[in-house]
């Protein structure tokens, strides 16, 4: 009996799932795309990002009633409470890809999920340390229940686990079923411990609902990390109860401050999904609003400001006022407590010597230890800066000796890098482009890096200019292909044992939260299959799983950006990607392809 | 909870001071040597209301009077009286919905609270001459505003020739309103504008056929445009890729063409849009694109016994075929394909206003496709033309003539009252090349919309030749630009300083189109792209301003804030700290 309304269904063709017009003769054996995509041709299906270890799917799907599907935790007693989010969290991405509740046909089999975990006496807890396996089995008992099996050592494991089997539950919309791949084993792990995402909340707020959108997407993919770059010269909107003054001068209103109960509230959403929340306090540059009438800034909106920093408005602290010192202790006490990291970022990108230079007080401090006024004898005072910022750090972390982040800059070029940043304490963040000479030397020294090379991974590039016209600086717009193929190992060369991983950013000085979905996604997926599994093939073999992959995204409220027609994801590897309609030249092509043929 | 509705929450014990340059400052922050007005303002919005010649107030008004007081009146928009003074029954009701409009777009300013005891009375007069509520290219779209305040009341006076000029004086008296730190709205107490359109055709393109677009967001593109006073939304609703309109009379074009059974538009979603955008002074222009840009929605023509509708239709290799996959190309020698074409240009006359003309598309057409078909190069034969370019041509043409002649005989038998016969439009191509188009297609009866870059010739040439042009500069006002292939994004300063061709005479350039391709682009980017570039466009074809995007930018940032407080998904364009400290971020 044909459905009305549908005209069209697929069949697995030479690899390619085509589309077919549905009549009698076709109607029970045409399956619906998301099924077909899962079992044809590749032999990973649909899967993002793709595992890397042994895969095998039965082409055979089973129809699930999900009103009958159980949770059986062995032995995580102390941690119900997480698991419990985990497995409603589960239940909303199955009804997520269901159109209409009411049009579920009746029946299917009845569906139990075993996670088998060690017990872990302290709360899950994810650092570098932690082993994110996990090992997947799903078979049919002989009345038809079907059974999946997680294994791994640890909740993050397990819920990566969990999120691979939400990708083999699809809807058919030709019966109306949701269906499990009836038999199947997947081993896998990830391939870099660093996956991360940068979110700047400080030159455009964002509320707390679209940061969570944000951590949603991370755990449909599986990435880890996200870096919370919380604060800059233009906004301070973080709560520190010790300081209240820096949110309440500092952020663009009262309601745009992330309150601890805020802070809470998000980090305790990224851990249900397997996700830590880094905060970075960027500094001694990047500092600004909130610390207004304390006399421990240098520089602050000072104009013109192309001759004090890189950006407006300008701030930096002032490293030879102490009492600066007490108060970055306070803000650093705040982030440990309530973040309870096991890395820290502390940013010392773009710090402007000439700032430093144009403030009488801090010439004479200087004078006063004997010191110069050249750029060598500033960055001794950078130095200093970072060694009292460091004691800070270790005296609110009660000596745990935290890893410290911080972004490439003039101290982690020689002579400053060795005199200053010990390799065992400090990971250096790379922010310039794949090929810059200078990360060979900062790996040669025993660094480790996580890799943001903005030619690849800056996902505000392509934008407008602000403070200039035309475009930003670093233009044109990522294609999500050139994020794909953005490999670490080429970067780090003979190094690569010293890649953590990398991160994906977006720096939001023309962006905000009406534009976060459509900047990350589904271009973040890219970059999390880069780093799960760090693919030896290119972004074209993942282009059709990518298409299908950002529908799944669409479906659990992610505003993925479209990159294709449609059509292109119903007609499997028809429109290559340089087919547009409308560029440049077209105008020209037509008539070049036109005189060609008549000519012939 | 929209987080930039209260911007200015935070710093309720701050004041504001409007200085000589226009800048507003918070208290704390003036620079020396600058002079300020001896007004205090109690927010930035406050301040911005009257800041400058134009205030906030966005498009920029076009007439000799603009005058907006410092001064401010505090009301509840409960307390809103209208009167309407307008000479035939529908002209009434449509400016009672203005009137209600209105009201919602005031609510939509409020930052905490609303309600206000003490409210001032607010009596807005809408006055209008005449009763027609025809909207076309002639429609005279004027209006004069005039506030004034006295003890007891503030008199808002409006008076426009008709309901549409009315409805933008609405648009420009809700950008004379801000919302209170503490409570009730603030407007200001006099203003006398007087404002008219430079072009009578103030365009966005949206295409619906790449990917689906849901009726929801087309209806928010049209508040937005509301919102910027554009007049027409150019619906590219069908392509090679899918067919999701309904045709009533002929349902297989939706049913084969349709993406799934979820993602169309029925007939009466199409008539509810066409008059949720009348409301908002929108005409819905359609786009049916042909001869090329056809293909699914085609596909039945064997099955039905009226051969092949369209060629090449989802060939491969595409390159051979169209300059997009899929391809799909109307068969110009097929009779059947014109009488469903005329089927479908049917149901578009009836869901269309009468007045109302029709997109015939008519660019890239891939003369390849039709040469590399069998039964139209023997058609051709046939019909004794050669396989040259200029055959080729020439069966172009007659596709359009014979659409035309269609379209013609179904205004005549539907729109008996509509004497004139209305022109069509079709895109600049092959076709429109100056040296062939007189040949081919007549300037009475063609409208050309040009899609070349800014500095190519074809717009004077064509200028020169008589015909009326819309406008879509690609290298700025292509809104999909940026994100693909070697294009570049155009940020809103470029999008503004896009300057309009000068023709002939005042009508010849009728005005433009900012335009939303797909191909990228769905519900989930489709405001971030258009808006609030769009709203540069429109200050470009309703103002023509000379001055700068440089002395616009105030003013722009309080637009793209009042575009999110309507719902809007605006993309931000400058850190939200150089909106708030205004003149530190050149």
């Amino acid at each position: 009996h044909s459905s009305d309304d549908l005209v069209y269904g697929y069949e697995c063709r030479s690899g390619y799932c085509q589309k077919v017009e549905l009549s009698e003769e076709n109607y029970v054996k045409a399956i619906s795309l998301p099924v077909c995509r899962l079992f044809c041709g590749s032999s990973i299906g649909t899967l993002w990002p793709k595992p890397t270890g042994t895969v095998r799917l039965d082409t055979l799907m089973r129809q699930v009633d999900i009103s009958f599907i159980d949770f059986n935790f062995n032995g995580i007693a102390r941690q119900q409470k997480l698991w419990r989010a985990v497995e409603d969290r589960f239940m909303n991405m199955l009804e997520a890809q269901i159109p209409d509740r009411k049009v579920l046909a009746r029946g299917g089999y009845r569906m139990s999920v075993n996670i088998n975990t060690p017990d872990e006496p302290t709360p899950a807890r994810l650092t570098l340390d932690t082993d994110e396996s996990y090992t997947l089995d799903i078979d049919t008992d002989a009345s038809g229940h079907v059974l999946a099996n997680i294994t791994a050592s640890n909740f993050f494991g397990a819920r990566h686990g969990l999120e691979t089997l939400a990708q083999l539950i699809v809807y058919d919309d030709i019966r109306r079923e949701v269906q499990v791949t009836a038999n199947a084993t997947i081993n896998d792990a990830p391939v870099y411990k660093w996956r991360g995402l940068l979110l700047d909340t400080s030159r455009n707020y964002y509320s707390v609902k679209s940061i969570k959108r944000t951590l949603e997407g991370m755990a449909l993919v599986k990435l880890n990390t996200f870096h919370w770059h919380i604060t800059d010269s233009h906004s301070f909107p973080l709560e520190v109860k010790k300081r209240p003054e820096l949110h309440k001068l500092g952020a663009y209103s009262q309601r745009q401050v992330y309150t601890r109960r805020d802070v809470a509230e998000v980090v305790e959403y990224g851990r249900v999904r397997g996700i830590r929340v880094m905060p970075e306090f960027d500094a001694p540059a990047h500092v600004g609003e909130g610390w207004q009438h304390k006399n421990m800034t240098a520089c602050f909106n000072a104009q013109p400001w192309k001759s004090f920093c890189v950006e407006p408005p300008c701030g930096q602290l002032d490293p030879t006022v102490n009492e600066m010192y007490d108060v970055l202790e306070d803000i650093y006490g705040t982030m440990f407590d309530q973040f309870n990291p096991d890395i820290f970022h502390m940013g010392g990108d773009e710090v402007s010597t000439s700032c430093w230079n144009s403030s009488q007080p801090i010439q004479q401090w200087m004078k006063k230890q004997g010191w110069g006024l050249e750029t060598a004898d500033f960055m001794r005072l950078w130095g200093h800066f970072q060694t009292e910022a460091l004691g800070r750090v270790d005296k609110v972390a009660n000596g745990t000796h935290t890893p410290i982040i911080l972004w490439t800059s003039g101290l982690t070029e020689e002579p400053f890098i060795d005199e200053y940043l010990n390799p065992e304490r400090y990971i250096i963040q790379i922010w310039t482009t794949g090929v810059d000479p200078k990360v060979k030397k900062i790996l040669e020294r025993g660094y480790k890096i996580i890799v943001s090379n903005y030619d690849a991974l800056y996902l505000d590039c392509g934008g407008a200019g602000w403070v200039t016209d035309g475009n930003n600086w670093c233009s044109p717009y990522i294609g999500w292909q050139k994020v794909y193929d953005n490999s670490l190992k080429s970067i780090a060369g003979d190094y690569e044992h010293h890649v953590l991983g990398a991160e994906g950013a977006i720096w939001s000085e023309q962006i905000d939260e009406h534009t976060l979905d459509n900047r990350f996604w589904p271009r973040a997926s890219a970059l999390a299959e880069r780093l799960w599994s760090n693919p030896a093939e290119g972004w074209r073999q993942a282009e059709s799983r990518l298409l299908l992959h950002r529908q799944r995204l669409v479906d659990n409220g992610l505003g993925a950006e479209a990159m294709q027609p449609q059509w292109c994801l119903q007609n499997e590897h028809e429109c290559p990607i340089d087919a547009c309609s409308r560029g440049s030249g077209r105008l020209g092509l037509i008539v070049l392809l036109l005189l060609t043929t008549l000519s012939a | 909870d929209d987080v930039g509705s209260d911007a200015d929450a935070g710093s309720a014990s701050r004041k504001w001071l409007c200085s000589r340059t226009d800048i507003c400052t918070a208290e704390g922050e003036m620079v020396a040597g600058l002079q300020y007005a001896p007004e205090i303002f109690e927010s930035q919005r406050d301040c911005r209301l009257s800041c400058g010649k134009y205030g906030a107030i966005w498009p920029m008004p076009t007439g000799k009077e603009c005058t907006i007081s410092h001064r401010r009146v505090r009301f509840d928009p409960w307390k809103v009286r209208f009167h309407v003074v307008a000479p035939g029954e529908a002209a009434t009701q449509f400016l009672r919905e203005t009137n209600r409009l209105f009201v919602s777009n005031l609510l939509k300013e409020c930052i905490r609270n609303c309600t206000l005891e003490t409210s001032k009375q607010i009596l807005v007069r809408s006055t209008v001459a005449n009763e027609s509520l025809v909207l076309d290219w002639p429609t005279d779209e004027s209006y004069a505003l005039v506030v004034r305040t006295t003890e007891t009341a503030t008199f808002v006076d409006i008076q426009a020739t008709t309901v549409y000029g009315a409805r933008h004086a609405f648009e420009t008296l809700s950008n004379l309103v801000t919302g209170s730190l503490s409570n009730g709205l603030l407007m200001v107490t006099t203003a006398n504008i007087t404002d008219r359109p430079a072009f009578s055709h103030r365009g966005v393109l949206l295409d619906t056929a790449r990917n689906f677009v849901p009726l929801k967001f087309i209806r928010s593109t049209l508040d937005a445009m509301a919102a910027s006073k554009l007049n027409v939304l150019h619906w590219h609703v069908v392509d090679t890729h899918s067919f999701p309109l309904e045709i009533t009379r002929v349902p297989e074009m939706q049913r084969y063409g349709a993406y799934s059974s979820s993602q169309t538009y029925s007939r009466q979603d199409a008539l509810n849009l066409v008059k949720y955008a009348r409301l908002r002074g929108i005409r819905i222009l359609i786009e049916i694109d042909g001869p090329s840009h056809a293909g699914n929605g085609w596909q039945w023509g064997p099955a039905a016994g009226l051969g092949n509708m369209s060629v090449c239709l989802n060939q491969s290799p595409w390159r051979r075929f169209c300059v997009q996959p899929p391809c799909g190309q109307l068969n110009p020698l097929n009779d059947h394909m014109y009488a469903v074409l005329k089927e479908i240009f049917e149901d578009v006359a009836e869901v269309g206003a009468p007045e109302e003309t029709l997109h015939m598309g008519g660019d890239e057409v891939f003369l390849p496709c039709w040469n590399n078909t069998d039964e139209i190069r023997d058609g051709m034969r046939a019909r004794g033309y050669d396989l040259s370019e200029q055959s080729f041509l020439r069966l172009w043409s007659q596709f359009h003539q014979r659409n035309l002649n269609a379209w013609d005989e179904i205004n005549e038998r539907m729109y008996p009252g509509i004497k004139e016969p209305k022109s069509v439009i079709i895109w600049s191509s092959h076709l429109t090349n100056p040296r062939y188009i007189e040949t081919y297609l007549p300037k009475e009866r063609f409208i050309i919309q040009t899609w070349v870059e800014s500095q190519d010739a074809l717009n004077r040439e064509l200028l020169q030749r008589g015909y009326r042009l819309i406008v879509s500069t690609k290298n700025a006002w292509y809104l999909d630009h940026g994100f693909w292939g070697s294009t570049s994004y155009y940020n809103w300063r470029t999008v503004y300083s896009s300057g309009m061709p000068v023709g002939r005479s005042k009508d010849q350039v009728l005005g433009g189109e900012v335009c939303m391709w797909s191909e990228y682009v769905d519900q989930n980017s489709l405001e971030s792209r258009i808006w609030p570039r769009a709203g540069a466009a429109a200050e470009r074809m309703w103002s023509n301003p000379k001055s700068s995007a440089l002395l616009a930018q105030r003013r722009f940032y309080r637009y793209r804030e009042r575009l999110l407080a309507r719902g809007i998904h605006a993309d931000a364009v400058i850190p939200h700290w150089c909106v708030l400290h205004e003149g530190q971020c050149l």
